[in-house]
C-alpha cells in the first residue's frame, strides 16, 4: 500500500515537473524567440513624440512694417480623471452627472414640442390657402411657451448641498453590491433619478456610481472631519447618513483616511472648500479657478441649456477662465470606454493672459494642462484688418478641425423646432458657436499666405521623450528644435493702403461696394488694394467657413483639381482682385492702342449711333462728328471706338488685349449679380515669382468687335486695369509683384512713345477738357489723367451700372497707376461722379500727396 | 526535549534553505517593484519584518508533533469556514472585493488560511478511511472542498478557489482514488466550464479577459486598454527582458509604472523582465527544486496522516507556482494570484510558513507505523 501511495506522488510529482517544462519553453519562446516582438510593443508603450510649435514668418510692408505675426500662444488640455479626480469643481460636477436625470428637455417642453410637430405633419398635408390650414396654423401659433425654462446654474455652493444627498445615494447603492437598478432608481432621495432611464442607462449609470462614489465619499468625508470645528453639521449630516444605512465600516475607512491625512500634513482640496462661504468662493472665483457658472444671467444656458439640448447621455463641460469660455463634451456612454487619462483640447492658440492662473496655480486647476503653441496675429488699424482679403486663411480647419469647430455640426445641433419657442436661443448658440471658433482659427493656407508658404511656415520642432503610465516625462530621447518660418517683405505699403481703404470710405458713393488697387508703373509693384466692405474680423469668419465647406468638398470629392486656396466668397468684397467685372469705356484704352498697333488710329465720323445687325446700337449722348483718338477719349465715344472695334476685328483686340494679360475664355462663365468670373489658378506672372491672388483678365471669344471695343463682353479686375494704365505710362507692360523682385523688369508695349502720348493726352483731357467725362472731379490739379468707365448692367431708369476710373499720376512723369471700380451704381451715376472722387479722396490724403510730390520713394 | 533534538537532527535542513532563499528573493523583487509607485511604498519592508511571525509560526507547526494536529484538524478547518463566513459580515471592501478581516487595525485574509485548513480536513478525513474504491467514497472530499470554495468565490476571489481543487485532486489521488475518476470530474468540470461559457453565464469581465487571452497578440486597442490590459503588459515585461535581463530595478515596465500589481499578483513578471530568461528559469528551477523537495517528503512518509498533510503542501505550493507563472506568461486567462513566498501578502506569507512547518515537521517524524496505511 505504501508502495502504491509512492508511486502515485511520484507520478504528482512528474506531472508537476511536466507543467514546469511547459512554463519553461513558454518564457523560451517569450523571451527569446519573441524578445525583439516584445520589446518594440514595450518601446511603443513608452515612447512620445510632441510637437514644439513653430512660429511662422511675419509678413511685412515694403517699409519693414509688420502686417502679419506669430506670437506665442498657449493650447490648454483636460484630462478628464485629473479634473473629476483633484479639482473641487471636478469633483462636484462628476458626482453631479453621475445622478443626473435624463439630460433632456422637460417633460412640459418636449410634450409642447411633440405636439407641434405633429400639426407641423397635417398642415404640410392640407392645401394652401385653405381654411383649416390656416385654422390649424394659428393653433400651431399659439402653442410657445411664454417663459424658456429656468436657468439652474449648477455651482460649487450647490454642490455642497447636493452632498449629504449624494452621500445617501451612495449609501443606498452599498458599496458590496452592483444595485439592482430599479432599487437605485427608487432609493434615491428625492428622485433624483426619474424613471425614465433605460435599464442599459442605469446600469451604466450604477457601475460608474459603484466605481467612483465610495472612493469620492471617503476623501470627502475624511476633509469633512477635519474641518468639525467649523463644519460641525456638516460632518454630523454625513456619519448619520451613512449609519442609518448601516454602512460603518464606510465611515471608519473614512476616518482612517482623515487620520492618514492628517498624519501627512495634507489638506485635500475639498478641505479648502467645506467651510467657505460664498465670499470665499467669489474669491475663488476671482482668482480664475473654473465655473460651471456665467457670470451674467444673460447667458443664461451654459450647462444646464446646452445638456439638455444635447443627446442623451452627454457630459459637457463649460469652463471660464476670466472673461472667456471653453467647452468640453464627452459622451457618457463612452466614459468607461475612452480613456480618461487622455488630454483633450479645450482651447487653442490663447494668450497667456487667460492661462496664466493654471500655471501659476497647478494645484487649483488639476486636471488642465497649458501646452505651449503660436497664434497668428494681423495688424489691426482702427478696427479694420488692412489688406485682410489678400492674405486668405485657414490652418486649423483644413487640418481636420471643422468637424469640431463648425456651428453646424454636431454639439451645437439645435434641437429642430427650438428655436420657435425660444426666439433667441438661435442666436445664443451661433454666438457661442462663433466665440468659441475664433479662439482656434489659424489664417493662412489661402492667398497670399497660402502662396508664400513655403517660405513661411518654417519647421515644426519635435520631441521624442518616454513617458511611464500616468504620462509623466521620464527620458527624453531627442529634441528636434523648431526651425522658424522666414519673413517675407511684400510691395504692400501700409500707409498707402490705409489712405485708399480710407478714400473708399470718404467718397460718398451711393452703394457700400467697392474695390480699388494701386500699383507701381514701372515694376508692377501693388503698393495697396482695397475693397468694400472695408474688412473686419467678422467678415473673415464668413470666409474661414466658405472655404472649410469647400476644402472639406474638395476632400470628399477625391482631391480632384488645386485644392481650393482662392476664397469665392470674396467675390462678393473683395473687387480688387476677384470676381471680372465688365471694365466699359476704361478698356478703350486698349482699343486705342490696337489702333495704333494697326495704323488705323484716324478720324472717324460719330452720328450719334452704330447700330447693330440685329437690332439696337450703341449710342452717344450726341453725335461728335469727325473726331480723333484724344477727343474720343475725352467724351467717351461709342460709336467711335464702335467703328474702330469693328474696322480692327476681334482677332486684333483679343491679341492687344493678350498682349495686355488678358486671355480669351471660352469656358462657362458665371454671373453674379452683372459681373462673371471663371474659376481659375490665382493669376500673376508664374514661374519662381509668387502669383498674385486674383483673377485674371478675359475676353470672351465670340463676342461683337464693336461690344468688345466699349468694353462689352470683357472680364478685368481694378488690378488688371491698373496694370493696362501703368503699361501706357512706360511703355512697359509691368508684371504684377507682391513681393519684390522676381520676374522680368516688363515687356515692351511696342508702340512709339509718341502715339502712346497722344492716347496720355485723351487722358488728360477726361479730367481737364471742356467735355471730359470727369472734368468736374478736379483731378487735373492733382496731375492725374485717367479714364472713365460706366457700362450697363441692366438698363432703364432703375438700371444698375458699374463705374470706373483708371488713371496715372503725376503728370510729369506717370510713376503710380490706379483703377478703382464701384459695382452696381443706381441710374445716373456714372464712373466721373462715384469712381473719380474716390481716386481724389486718395490722393488729397497725405500719403497720397507725397506720391504725387515725389516724396514716397521706391521700395 | 531529547525527542526533539533528536527529532530535529532530522529535520530537513534544504528545504528550510531554500524557502528562506525564495523569501529572499521575493523581498528582493518586492522593493524592486514598489520603487516607482509611493503608493506601494515599504512593502518589501513590511514583508522582511513580517517574516518574524511567519518563522515563529512555522516553528510552532515544526515543533508540535503534527500526529497531535491529527485531532484538532476539523476544529481548523472549522475555524477557517467561520472566519470564512464573518466576511460578509465584518469584512473590508477593497478593489470591489471583500477578503479581508480587520484585527487590531491588520487586514488578514481567511481564504489563505483556508488552504492549510482544508489541507488538514482532507488528511483527516483519509487518514482512517481505506482507499476509496468507489466513486461515491470522493463526495464528502468534495464536500468539504466545496463549501469553502463558494465562500471563496463569493468575496469573490475566484482564483484561490480555484488552487483548492488541484489540492483535493492531489489528496485523493494519493489517498488511493482512481486516476480515472478523477479525469472523469476533470472533464465534466471542463464541460461544464464549456457551457457556461456558451450560454453567456459568466460575467462579462470574465468573458472579457478570456477573449483578451485568446487574442494576447492581435488585441484590438480597445482590449489593450482595457480586459487585456494586465496580460498584454505582462507579455511585454516577460518578452522585453530578453535572455539576460534588463538589470536589477531596471525593469522599465516596472520601473515605469506600466506593469499592474506588480508586487503581488505580477512579481514573477518583474523578475522575468529584469533577470531575463536565464533568471527567471533558475527561479523556475529554485521553486521546483523546492516542491520537488516537499514532494519527496510526502514519498519518504509511510505514516498516512503526515503523507497526505505532505501531498496536499506541495500540490498546494505546486498549483499556486503553476498558475501564477502561467498566468504572467499568458498560459492561461489573467486571474489575480499570488506567488507564495515570493509576493507581499502577510496571511499568505504567514499561511505558507505554517504549511511549510507543517511538511518539516511531518519530513523529521518519520512516525513508525506496522500498518502505515488504512486498515
Amino acid at each position: 500500500m505504501f508502495e502504491e501511495a509512492r508511486r502515485k506522488v511520484r507520478i504528482t510529482r512528474g506531472i508537476f515537473l511536466l507543467f514546469l517544462l511547459v512554463l519553461a519553453g513558454r518564457l523560451f519562446w517569450l523571451q527569446v524567440l519573441e524578445h525583439d516582438y516584445w520589446y518594440f510593443q514595450g518601446f511603443l508603450n513608452r515612447e512620445r513624440i510632441l510637437p514644439r510649435p513653430v512660429k511662422r514668418g511675419s509678413i511685412l510692408d515694403r517699409k519693414g512694417r509688420r502686417l502679419a505675426w506669430d506670437e506665442a500662444a498657449h493650447d490648454v488640455e483636460l484630462v478628464y480623471r485629473d479634473f473629476r479626480r483633484g479639482n473641487p469643481l471636478g469633483q462636484a460636477y462628476h458626482l453631479k452627472l453621475l445622478t443626473l436625470p435624463d439630460p433632456r428637455l422637460p417633460r412640459d417642453v418636449m410634450d409642447l414640442y411633440e405636439r407641434r410637430m405633429r400639426l407641423r405633419g397635417r398642415i404640410r398635408a392640407l392645401p394652401p390657402g385653405s381654411e383649416e390650414r390656416k385654422g390649424l396654423q394659428e393653433e400651431l401659433d399659439s402653442l410657445k411657451i411664454a417663459e424658456p425654462p429656468d436657468p439652474r446654474p449648477y455651482n460649487l455652493l450647490e454642490a455642497r448641498r447636493d452632498l449629504s444627498g449624494l452621500a445617501e445615494f451612495v449609501a443606498s447603492l452599498g458599496p458590496e453590491d452592483l444595485p439592482d437598478p430599479e432599487a437605485a432608481g427608487r432609493d434615491l432621495p428625492g428622485g433624483e433619478i426619474e424613471g425614465e432611464l433605460s435599464r442599459e442607462d442605469r446600469k451604466a449609470r450604477a457601475r460608474i456610481v459603484r466605481s467612483n462614489m465610495e472612493w469620492y465619499l471617503r476623501r470627502l468625508l475624511g476633509e469633512a472631519l477635519e474641518l468639525a470645528g467649523r463644519s460641525k453639521g456638516w460632518a454630523a449630516a454625513l456619519r448619520k447618513a451613512l449609519e442609518r444605512k448601516g454602512r460603518g465600516s464606510l465611515f471608519r475607512g473614512i476616518r482612517k483616511e482623515f487620520r492618514a491625512a492628517r498624519e501627512r500634513g495634507e489638506r485635500g482640496s475639498f478641505a479648502a472648500l467645506l467651510g467657505l462661504g460664498p465670499e470665499n468662493l467669489e474669491a475663488l472665483l476671482e482668482r480664475g479657478a473654473a465655473a460651471l457658472v456665467p457670470p451674467r444671467r444673460r447667458d443664461r444656458d451654459p450647462l444646464e441649456l446646452l445638456d439638455r439640448i444635447h443627446k442623451r447621455n452627454t457630459c459637457l463641460l463649460l469652463f471660464q477662465f476670466g472673461n472667456r469660455w471653453a467647452l468640453w463634451d464627452r459622451r457618457f456612454r463612452d466614459a468607461q470606454r475612452l480613456r480618461e487619462d487622455r488630454r483633450d483640447p479645450l482651447w487653442r492658440a490663447v494668450p497667456f493672459e487667460l492661462v496664466k492662473w493654471v500655471e501659476l496655480r497647478p494645484r487649483a486647476h488639476r486636471g488642465f494642462f497649458v501646452v505651449d503653441s503660436v497664434r497668428r496675429v494681423y495688424r489691426d488699424v482702427e478696427g479694420r484688418l488692412p489688406a485682410a482679403r489678400l492674405f486668405g486663411r485657414v490652418t486649423g480647419v483644413l487640418a481636420g478641425d471643422e468637424e469640431r469647430l463648425d456651428p453646424d455640426t454636431t454639439w451645437l445641433q439645435p434641437l429642430p423646432g427650438l428655436e420657435e419657442y425660444w426666439p433667441e436661443y438661435e442666436e445664443s448658440v451661433e454666438r457661442r458657436a462663433r466665440r468659441l471658433a475664433s479662439r482656434v482659427r489659424r489664417f493662412g493656407r489661402g492667398g497670399l499666405e497660402g502662396e508664400l508658404d513655403s517660405r513661411l511656415r518654417g519647421k515644426e520642432g519635435w520631441t521624442f521623450f518616454e513617458a511611464d503610465r500616468r504620462a509623466r516625462r521620464r527620458l527624453s530621447h531627442y529634441q528636434g528644435p523648431p526651425r522658424p518660418g522666414k519673413d517675407v517683405r511684400i510691395t504692400l505699403d501700409l500707409e498707402l493702403q490705409c489712405a485708399l481703404e480710407k478714400a473708399l470710405a470718404l467718397a460718398r458713393l451711393p452703394v457700400k461696394a467697392a474695390g480699388a488697387a494701386l500699383l507701381e508703373c514701372r515694376t508692377g509693384a501693388i503698393l495697396a488694394l482695397a475693397s468694400l466692405p472695408l474688412a473686419g474680423r467678422e467678415d473673415l469668419e464668413e470666409g474661414w467657413k466658405e472655404l472649410a465647406r469647400l476644402d472639406r468638398a474638395w476632400r470628399e470629392g477625391g482631391r480632384k483639381g488645386r485644392r481650393p486656396v482662392v476664397l469665392p466668397i470674396l467675390q462678393d468684397w473683395s473687387r480688387f482682385r476677384y470676381g471680372s467685372s465688365m471694365p466699359g469705356s476704361t478698356f478703350k484704352v486698349v482699343t486705342a492702342l490696337a489702333a495704333f498697333r494697326a495704323g488705323k488710329a484716324g478720324v472717324l465720323d460719330c452720328e450719334g449711333i452704330l447700330p447693330f445687325p440685329w437690332g439696337g446700337g450703341l449710342h452717344c449722348p450726341r453725335a461728335h462728328g469727325r473726331i480723333g483718338v484724344e477727343r474720343a477719349l475725352e467724351v467717351s465715344c461709342n460709336v467711335y471706338f464702335g467703328k474702330l472695334g469693328r474696322i480692327l476685328g476681334n482677332p486684333l483686340l483679343e491679341k492687344e488685349a493678350a498682349g495686355l494679360g488678358f486671355s480669351t475664355v471660352k469656358g462657362r462663365k458665371v454671373v453674379i449679380q452683372g459681373w462673371w468670373t471663371w474659376a481659375g489658378p490665382p493669376w500673376g506672372p508664374g514661374g519662381r515669382a509668387p502669383r498674385v491672388p486674383c483673377d485674371p483678365p478675359v475676353v470672351e471669344a465670340g463676342a461683337a468687335p464693336a461690344l468688345h471695343a466699349v468694353g462689352y463682353g470683357i472680364g478685368a479686375t481694378p488690378l488688371a486695369m491698373a496694370r493696362v494704365f501703368a503699361a501706357l505710362a512706360t511703355g512697359l507692360v509691368p508684371p504684377l509683384r507682391i513681393v519684390p523682385g522676381g520676374g522680368g523688369g516688363g515687356r515692351p508695349l511696342g508702340i512709339p512713345r509718341e502715339e502712346l502720348e497722344k492716347i496720355r493726352e485723351g487722358l488728360r483731357l477726361v479730367v481737364e477738357g471742356p467735355e471730359g467725362t470727369a472734368r468736374r472731379v478736379g483731378l487735373g490739379p492733382l496731375g492725374v489723367e485717367g479714364k472713365t468707365g460706366t457700362p450697363q448692367l441692366t438698363r432703364g431708369r432703375r438700371g444698375r451700372n458699374l463705374a470706373w476710373f483708371c488713371g496715372i499720376f503725376p503728370r510729369s512723369r506717370p510713376a503710380y497707376s490706379i483703377a478703382v471700380m464701384v459695382p452696381g451704381v443706381p441710374h445716373g451715376f456714372h464712373g466721373g461722379s462715384v469712381a473719380a472722387p474716390v481716386v481724389r479722396a486718395f490722393l488729397e490724403q497725405p500719403a497720397g500727396r507725397a506720391l504725387i510730390e515725389g516724396r514716397e520713394g521706391g521700395r | 526535549m531529547r525527542r526533539l533534538r533528536e527529532d530535529l537532527k532530522e529535520l530537513d535542513w534544504h528545504v528550510l534553505l531554500l524557502a528562506y532563499l525564495l523569501v529572499g528573493f521575493g523581498i528582493l523583487f518586492i522593493h524592486s517593484a514598489t520603487q516607482a509607485g509611493s503608493e506601494f511604498a515599504g512593502q518589501a519592508e513590511r514583508q522582511a519584518f513580517f517574516l518574524l511571525p511567519a518563522t515563529l509560526a512555522a516553528a510552532f507547526f515544526l515543533l508540535v508533533p503534527y500526529t497531535r494536529f491529527e485531532k484538532y484538524a476539523f476544529y481548523v478547518y472549522g475555524a477557517c469556514l467561520l472566519l470564512l463566513l464573518l466576511l460578509p459580515v465584518a469584512g473590508v471592501s477593497l478593489n470591489n472585493a471583500r477578503r479581508w478581516l480587520s484585527l487590531g487595525g491588520l487586514l488578514f485574509q481567511p481564504s489563505e488560511f483556508m488552504k492549510l485548513g482544508l489541507i488538514f480536513a482532507l488528511a483527516r478525513w483519509f487518514r482512517p478511511r481505506s482507499a476509496p474504491d468507489h466513486w461515491q467514497g470522493l463526495i464528502a472530499p468534495g464536500l468539504i472542498t466545496l463549501v469553502p470554495m463558494v465562500l471563496i468565490v463569493k468575496e469573490p476571489d475566484l482564483s484561490s478557489a480555484l488552487v483548492l481543487v488541484p489540492v483535493l485532486f492531489g489528496v485523493c489521488y494519493t489517498a488511493g482514488a482512481r486516476g480515472r475518476w478523477l479525469l472523469l470530474v476533470l472533464l465534466a468540470g471542463a464541460i461544464l466550464f464549456g457551457i457556461l461559457y456558451a450560454t453567456g453565464s459568466l460575467k462579462s469581465y470574465q468573458v472579457d479577459r478570456i477573449q483578451a487571452w485568446w487574442r494576447q497578440t492581435d488585441m484590438p486597442k480597445e482590449m489593450r486598454l482595457g480586459a487585456g490590459y494586465h496580460l498584454r503588459q505582462s507579455l511585454i515585461a516577460i518578452g522585453s527582458g530578453g535572455i539576460r535581463g534588463e538589470g536589477y530595478m531596471r525593469g522599465l515596465q516596472n520601473v515605469y509604472d506600466f506593469l499592474p500589481y506588480r508586487s503581488t499578483d505580477f512579481i514573477f513578471s518583474v523578475i522575468a523582465e529584469e533577470t531575463g530568461f536565464i533568471g527567471s528559469v533558475f527561479f523556475l528551477f529554485l521553486y521546483g527544486l523546492f516542491v520537488f523537495l516537499v514532494f519527496g517528503i510526502a514519498a519518504r512518509t509511510r505514516e498516512r496522516f503526515g503523507r497526505l498533510l505532505a501531498v496536499g503542501t506541495a500540490l498546494l505550493f505546486a498549483t499556486e507556482l503553476f498558475v501564477h507563472v502561467a498566468v504572467c506568461s499568458g498560459v492561461m486567462p489573467p486571474t489575480g494570484l499570488t506567488l507564495p513566498f515570493i509576493s507581499y501578502g502577510r496571511s499568505s506569507l504567514l499561511t505558507h510558513f505554517a504549511a511549510l512547518g507543517l511538511v518539516l515537521n511531518v519530513g523529521m517524524r518519520r512516525v513508525r507505523v506496522l500498518t502505515p496505511d488504512a486498515f
